[in-house]
């Protein structure tokens, strides 16, 4: 049998886990992903004055932006990533009173800007790996 | 002592499933005409034609802006401007993009993750109205 103080004790317990439940909203963790990863180390694949745009279009595929330029186009290639992380500790029924909030957002993005000259060859290029630094939490 | 201990894991457990057991979305979102690959090697630079371009993938959606996607992004605070911009009419752009939502919605926990991949194809018209080069990635399988 259960003795009257253990059924109290049991109850508490519950109690405090239940509030905890209601109190606690929670913690949200989200992940964005848009666009591929750029495929190939351009340090590695373009060359200045040599590299042409067809080259480029064949290496890295479609460029996501196109910009015409009096001297040249210019191709952008961009991979976007969004971490986001909260923790929030609340009453949302009642009070709606908020007790602790904690938000990081993270947005870091893979970044490539071919530049052509006029007769369509490689100018100059940039990259910018923003992804990695992302942290989990 | 046991019995208690018994009727506590019991309870535990019936709390554990409630917070288990709240829910899990999947979503799937599909945008574009899907680019056909197999008229993607009949692509010949110096030779084949806008005309044949608009015939074989249909009308370039750099008129037909992915407006409603792009909404939805700048809603989600993910990006304000649109993903691909190609205003210039030497330039055709064909786009079919897919965007995966999945999410695990606890009491206690939520984890939420959102992939968006496209098939792209860039076409470059020269003064002639034949294709100059061209460039095609297709970034949909990375979701399987």
């Amino acid at each position: 049998m259960v003795s009257i103080k253990e059924r109290k004790n049991c109850g508490r317990v519950l109690a405090f886990m239940v509030l905890l439940m209601i109190l606690t909203g929670g913690c949200t963790i989200g992940r964005v992903y848009i666009g591929s990863e750029i495929r190939y180390d351009p340090k590695e694949k373009i060359r200045k004055g040599v590299t042409t745009k067809s080259d480029i279009l064949e290496i890295f595929g479609a460029p996501d932006r196109v910009t015409h330029q009096y001297d040249g186009d210019i191709f952008i290639y961009a991979y976007l990533r969004k971490n986001s992380s909260k923790f929030v500790i609340e009453e949302p029924y009642f009070t709606n009173l908020t007790f602790f909030s904690y938000t990081r957002i993270q947005d870091k993005k893979d970044h490539l800007v071919i530049l052509f000259d006029k007769d369509g060859v490689v100018k100059n290029y940039g990259f910018q790996r923003g992804v990695r630094e992302l942290t989990p939490f | 002592m046991k019995r208690l201990l018994g009727f506590l894991a019991q309870m535990i457990g019936v709390l554990f499933l409630f917070v288990l057991l709240t829910g899990c979305v999947i979503g799937r979102y599909y945008e574009g005409p899907i680019i056909p690959e197999e008229k993607i090697k009949d692509i010949k630079p110096g030779i084949t034609t806008k005309e044949e371009i608009i015939r074989w993938f249909g009308p370039p959606q750099n008129y037909l802006s992915p407006t409603i996607f792009n909404q939805i992004l700048r809603e989600l605070d993910v990006t304000r401007e649109p993903l691909n911009y190609y205003p210039f009419a030497n330039i055709l752009s064909y786009q079919f993009n897919q965007g995966n939502v999945r999410a695990v919605v606890l009491i206690l926990f939520n984890y939420i993750e959102g992939k968006v991949k496209s098939d792209h194809l860039v076409v470059f018209i020269d003064e002639n109205d034949r294709v100059q080069y061209y460039g095609f990635y297709k970034g949909t399988e990375e979701l399987r």
